[in-house]
């Protein structure tokens, strides 16, 4: 066997293996016998034709396609073991050649990474900023969710009450570009083609702003729910109206393409309902507390608690924002070589997502590209730019975990495990469904880590310590949920906790049974 | 009567299972021949058609029967009766017809 190994463009190799006439001759008369055991051929028993009678009565191409059909893994095999290239994915037959006998494959190769200088790499860190508004804000919420409804069937909507409406609105005006064009122009000097691909895509004249049914607003002025002066125009409704109103919206939203542009409203009230909103009390700090499953006795506290907890949060969405930066920044910087092949089996991956999705609101994939009027080849096309960034950041993070290395201890694992059990009140135990899920925690933790390492990096801060403080937050997670099933534990009396816990867990119920019996 | 041409004579090569093996083992051609052709004849028709100076040792000939079927009271022929004929060649040679 002659091999020959090409790399041509696309990530590719192409081999040309050139086999001995003998081998080929030997595989056409396999392929003759196997086809004289499936044809009829006068005079012959089955499987008894000699090869010119099975010639002459299917034709030799026939024969020479069933003997490449045959040889073709066989080849393929050896010639991939023979040239030491590493496929990504099955290879193609591209060509053959009979005189001499040549096959020719193409396949893919596995991706070659290389990050540079990824260690140099420096992004720069805004740390989130937490204010006493926003704690009023989160202590709204619970007092919105605290509220107490005092009479269903208002008759006229007055400021403080809680309607129901549904919303529809439509620009009344086209969006002026030379505008908003001239606002992007500040920006940046590049070419013009550039801009167009970057600006979002204005609503125009006849489109709607919002649309909503059955949405709950309560009339307060300080919380417009789309526009200001939208709960002024609803004061006096009544059940059954349509309030149709215009509105323009502030120059200064954040959205260029919609900021200054006049709206109409046409509002219908659903119902009214007269609410009482709680006292920021001890009474309300009592009540908050228990949902929250704290112990806490007054308000300063209880901001004190959400401040944290708010901080915390925010930490960790501005962490993996961050994260994500630094990783853009790298691929940036890298240099990755991939086989298309790639990309595709990434759309792949997407589309069955996205018809998983869509098939979740109950709709089906077909009448969606009905509706939509979508062909399969558009919807991969738009589905190519995110898959490709997909694809370099996947192969950039492999190589990261690679690069850096793991440091998942079992420790680390362990305390993971114990949690999980705790928050869905487990028993732990040897079996197979365990291993299963200890492997998705041992993942479920390396990316964890790689994550800290790479805030750590892009800070230019010591890695190891970033894992340590990793820890330290899993082992606080870990006796936040111990402490949450110890109180689920205490709760509940005798009788309706036997119930709820035989519905969830025998052996938990076992356990209820002899509590009681004692 | 008129004498049989060459291509008369010899009808048809008989190309099955067992003349491929007599064929490839004991240098035997089998033909499909006119009825009233001898085996002089047959041999020398060969010799004509397949350019073989004097190669042909040995012809055997018979007649295959007619095979009749029944259907009811009417009987009727399956497949005529025909005369089959066994050429031996020299060592050596062969018929390109028959090449396996």
């Amino acid at each position: 066997m002659n091999l020959q190994v090409e790399r041509i463009e696309n990530h590719k190799a192409r081999l040309t293996v050139e086999i001995e006439s003998a081998q080929f001759e030997s595989a056409k008369r396999k392929a003759a016998r196997k086809i004289s055991r499936q044809v009829n051929i006068r005079g012959f028993r089955k499987g008894k034709a000699p090869y010119s009678r099975v010639a002459k009565t299917v034709g030799e191409a026939t024969i020479i396609e069933e003997a490449v059909d045959g040889l073709t893994q066989e080849i393929y095999r050896q010639a991939l073991g023979d040239s030491k290239v590493d496929p990504y994915g099955p290879g193609d037959l591209e060509d053959i050649k009979l005189d001499p006998p040549t096959f020719i494959f193409t396949l893919p190769m596995r991706p070659v990474v290389d990050l540079k200088g990824f260690r140099e790499v420096r992004v720069d860190y805004e740390a989130p900023m937490i204010d006493e508004s926003d704690v009023d804000a989160r202590l709204r919420q619970y007092q919105i969710q605290l509220l107490q409804v005092l009479d269903e069937e208002v008759e006229a909507a007055q400021l403080g009450h809680r309607l129901y409406i549904d919303v529809d609105s439509e620009f009344l005006d086209d969006y002026d570009r030379e505008d908003a064009d001239s606002a992007f122009d500040e920006d940046a000097d590049a070419a013009d083609t550039d801009q167009a691909d970057v600006a979002p895509v204005a609503p125009q004249k006849g489109e709607p702003f919002v649309s909503e049914k059955d949405t709950p607003i309560i009339l307060d002025p300080n919380e417009d729910p789309f526009v200001h002066g939208f709960v002024e125009n609803l004061v006096d409704a009544q059940p059954g109206d349509d309030v149709v109103f215009e509105l323009t919206i502030p120059d200064d939203d954040v959205d260029p393409t919609i900021a200054g542009r006049l709206v109409e409203f046409v509002v219908t009230i659903n119902r009214i309902e007269a609410i009482s909103i709680p006292e920021l009390d001890d009474e309300f700090v009592r009540e908050v507390s228990e949902i929250r499953n704290e112990q806490v006795t007054d308000l300063a506290s209880l901001r004190t608690s959400l401040r944290e907890e708010m901080e915390r949060e925010a930490r960790q969405q501005s962490d993996n924002e961050y994260s994500q930066q630094v990783i853009t920044k790298i691929v940036e910087g890298a240099d990755i070589h991939y086989p298309e092949v790639a990309v595709e089996y990434q759309i792949d991956r997407q589309l069955s997502e996205f018809k998983g999705r869509i098939e979740q609101q109950g709709l089906s994939f077909e009448d969606f590209m009905r509706f939509t009027g979508d062909s399969d080849v558009d919807l991969r096309e738009r589905m190519h730019e995110e898959a490709v960034t997909r694809v370099e950041r996947s192969l950039a993070l492999d190589k990261l975990r690679e690069e850096l290395g793991t440091d998942v201890e079992e420790s680390d694992i362990d305390m993971r495990h114990e949690a999980f059990n705790a928050r869905f009140a487990r028993e732990a135990s040897d079996n197979e469904q365990d291993a299963v899920l200890r492997n998705f925690l041992r993942e479920e933790v390396e990316m964890a880590h790689l994550s800290a390492k790479l805030v750590a990096l892009g800070r230019d801060e010591d890695m190891a310590a970033a894992i340590e403080a990793r820890r330290a937050q899993a082992a606080l997670e870990l006796r936040q949920a111990l402490e949450d099933l110890a109180s689920i534990s205490e709760e509940p009396d005798a009788d309706e906790a036997t119930e709820s816990a035989a519905e969830t867990d025998p052996a938990e119920a076992s356990a209820f049974d002899a509590e009681s019996e004692s | 009567m008129a004498e049989l041409h060459i291509y008369d004579i010899i009808r048809r090569p008989v190309i099955t299972e067992k003349s491929t093996l007599i064929a490839e083992a004991q240098n035997k051609y089998v033909f499909e021949v006119a009825g009233k052709a001898n085996k002089i004849q047959i041999k020398e028709a060969v010799e004509e058609i397949f350019d073989l100076d004097g190669q042909v040792i040995k012809v055997n000939t018979m007649v295959m029967p007619a095979k009749r079927g029944r259907r009811g009271r009417n009987s009727y022929i399956r497949s005529r009766q025909w005369k089959k004929a066994v050429v031996t060649l020299e060592e050596g040679v062969t018929i390109e017809l028959f090449n396996v």
